[in-house]
């Protein structure tokens, strides 16, 4: 083992000139880490602009929690209940959710014994950019013949909207009244009628309204 | 960086390139990838300078980084399959396989990669082996334990050769 260690020791090699300026490397270096201060200083420049110059509400935009989720589902079930008197056979189910926006599906049987169905859409302010503006509904006049726009006290408007197709002869066909609840801190209320029974204007309303239909910010 | 600090590398990266180009080439067993290895460790040197300068000498902690430089390339060996400068040396490389030493850096290249970085830096860089516990990251019994078994390797890898070369 000595031997071979001794060896190791004496190792000759025959070494070719240094192939590079070691001066030239440090300028090198030294370009490399300026560069690279440089960059991180403007990734943080950048990442302070972006918190300062974006709106609250487009900073984040979480998917609402199955407790939150739970609660819209228990307070639309109230608001049903009260704005159909002897409404029989409720059943909400989830019909989705994303960032700060989640629907439910609502079926039920009137007290008349008609069912009928319609689905609703809660949106918070951070998923506003996802619904068209207030003033760009009731523009389609041929698809829309009845729209109006109705003034919520403390702010915001409510849009309830009555689509209709034509048949084959040309005669309207109405499909249903959907609403549309704009709130002044940018949350949406959404309701779309089925094809089956639909709420009626005043039904619709109370529904659409009750405060507690809305997503924290 | 300070211009003090940076004239302290630059002294330093033109005392020690031909060293640590050696005990890269120790390593690896090729020069040019011994001067890639040698160049990349200088620059990462030079981005922590000023604090491993506050430290105490630093010739350990180049070593450290080479080797993890060379281990590094060795998990990537597709990497050096071929020369990609373009560039055609001027004059050829010498060849390691002249003299005495040739067979011996033919059989160190067939000895595992932490064995052959404990031969190379307690025998051939001649390092005590605290400080080649220090580059290791491993207690000094480890690194008798595996310079040990380098030699033992190596001495196998030779004996074999010698072996063929007599049929």
């Amino acid at each position: 083992m000595t031997d071979l260690a001794t060896r190791l020791r004496d190792v000759d090699l025959a070494e070719p000139p240094l192939g590079f300026d070691t001066d030239e490397l440090a300028d090198r270096a030294a370009r490399r880490v300026r560069r690279r201060s440089a960059t991180v200083v403007l990734a943080a420049v950048v990442a302070l602009a972006a918190l300062l110059v974006l709106p609250v509400r487009e900073r984040v935009a979480l998917v609402p929690s199955l407790a939150e989720q739970s609660r819209i589902r228990s307070a639309l079930a109230e608001a049903v209940t009260r704005a159909l008197p002897g409404v029989r056979d409720l059943a909400l189910s989830p019909a989705g959710a994303g960032p700060a926006r989640m629907s439910v599906t609502a079926e039920f049987v009137d007290a008349g014994g008609r069912p009928g169905d319609f689905r609703l859409t809660v949106r918070g302010a951070g998923a506003a950019q996802e619904v068209v503006p207030a003033g760009g509904l009731c523009t389609w006049t041929d698809q829309v013949p009845h729209c109006v726009r109705l003034p919520q006290p403390g702010g915001g408007v409510l849009v309830l909207s009555e689509l209709v197709y034509k048949d084959v002869d040309g005669n309207p066909v109405p499909v249903g009244i959907n609403g549309f609840l704009y709130r002044p801190d940018g949350s949406t209320v959404i309701l779309t009628g089925g094809l089956r029974l639909q709420l009626t204007e005043e039904q619709l309303t109370k529904v659409i309204t009750d405060p507690a239909l809305a997503l924290p910010q | 960086m300070r211009a003090a600090e940076d004239a302290g590398f630059r002294e330093f990266a033109a005392a020690r390139a031909l060293a640590l180009r050696r005990t890269a080439y120790l390593l690896c067993g090729d020069w040019h990838l011994a001067e890639d290895l040698v160049q990349l460790t200088l620059i990462k040197l030079y981005r922590v300078w000023p604090k491993i300068t506050r430290r105490g000498p630093v010739d350990n902690y180049a070593r450290q980084v080479l080797l993890r430089c060379w281990l590094d390339e060795a998990r990537r060996p597709w990497r050096r399959r071929e020369r990609r400068d373009g560039v055609v040396p001027d004059q050829p490389s010498p060849s390691p396989e002249t003299g005495i030493s040739g067979p011996l850096l033919r059989a160190l290249a067939e000895v595992p990669p932490k064995q052959r970085a404990a031969v190379v830096l307690r025998y051939c860089a001649d390092l005590p082996a605290a400080e080649v516990a220090q580059v290791l990251r491993c207690s000094e019994g480890t690194v008798r334990s595996q310079a040990a078994r380098g030699l033992e390797t190596l001495r196998g890898v030779l004996e074999q050769s010698a072996e063929r070369s007599a049929w």
